[in-house]
């Protein structure tokens, strides 16, 4: 087992390495370009949840929702791969496969995600809170919003370390061989 | 502390011995853009990295890094 994952990385590695897609997105403008999509990706999966909240159950709650949602991932799984080699994978890669820097980056990228995702936690707590009614604390929402949201937190936590390490990354130092 | 930028002529050694980016990451055991960012000044290495850079380029580890910048070559003594 242990060898099938390390071969099953080091391929990946390869793969990232050897990419012709990897010099288009490495340069800092293009990264934050991809960054800022797929964080207009996860704001459009986050306003998915509001029709959910606001029209649901309804067909034109359904409709607009998996619209949003099909859009959302039509942008986040390309953006996903290619920041992952804009970066080098130093955020999906197991960290006993990257030197001191690139675990030094690997860790920055998961503790602002943490940070950002305990906000992120946060505000919904403070919404529910204010949504609830009479300072009962129960909520009256739509049991079509459990999925969706749970999705949509999977997908914040998932890609919050990928595109925080995607637009703090400096330009890489030229390739010896450009 | 008011710096703690540490600088290095890590790419003055790398081409006064003819050795590529990828040779020294190969033989360091890291990757070659960390070469590249420790050549720009961008990354500090660890204590146990610097080390073995300064073992790689069989010199004292004080040759290879500084806290303060290194006299340009030909700045030092006018003559």
């Amino acid at each position: 087992m242990r060898r099938w994952i390390d071969r099953r990385v080091r391929e990946r590695v390869a793969l990232i390495e050897n990419s012709p897609a990897r010099r288009v997105w490495t340069g800092r403008r293009n990264r934050r370009r991809l960054v800022i999509a797929g964080g207009a990706a996860l704001l459009v999966l986050w306003a998915g949840l509001v029709v959910i909240v606001r029209f649901a159950p309804s067909d034109l709650a359904r409709n607009v929702y998996l619209s949003m949602f099909a859009l959302a991932v039509a942008v986040l799984v390309p953006v996903y791969g290619w920041l992952t080699l804009a970066t080098k994978g130093v955020t999906t890669i197991p960290a006993e496969y990257l030197d001191e820097r690139q675990r030094g980056e690997q860790q920055r990228a998961y503790t602002g995600a943490h940070t950002l995702t305990t906000v992120v936690l946060a505000v919904l707590v403070v919404l529910a809170g204010l949504w609830s009614t009479g300072g009962r604390l129960t909520l009256d929402v739509p049991t079509a919003l459990l999925l969706p949201l749970a999705l949509t937190l999977l997908a914040t936590h998932y890609t919050l370390p990928l595109l925080l390490e995607g637009w703090r990354l400096p330009d890489p130092p030229p390739d010896e061989d450009d | 502390m008011s710096s703690e930028i540490v600088y290095n002529r890590i790419s003055m050694l790398r081409a006064e011995r003819g050795i590529s980016r990828k040779d020294l990451a190969t033989a360091l055991g890291v990757h070659y853009q960390t070469v590249g960012y420790l050549e720009r000044g961008e990354y500090s290495p660890s204590l146990f990295l610097a080390l073995r850079i300064a073992e790689y380029f069989e010199v004292p580890v004080e040759v290879v890094f500084s806290l303060t910048p290194f006299a340009r070559l030909g700045s030092g003594g006018g003559t």
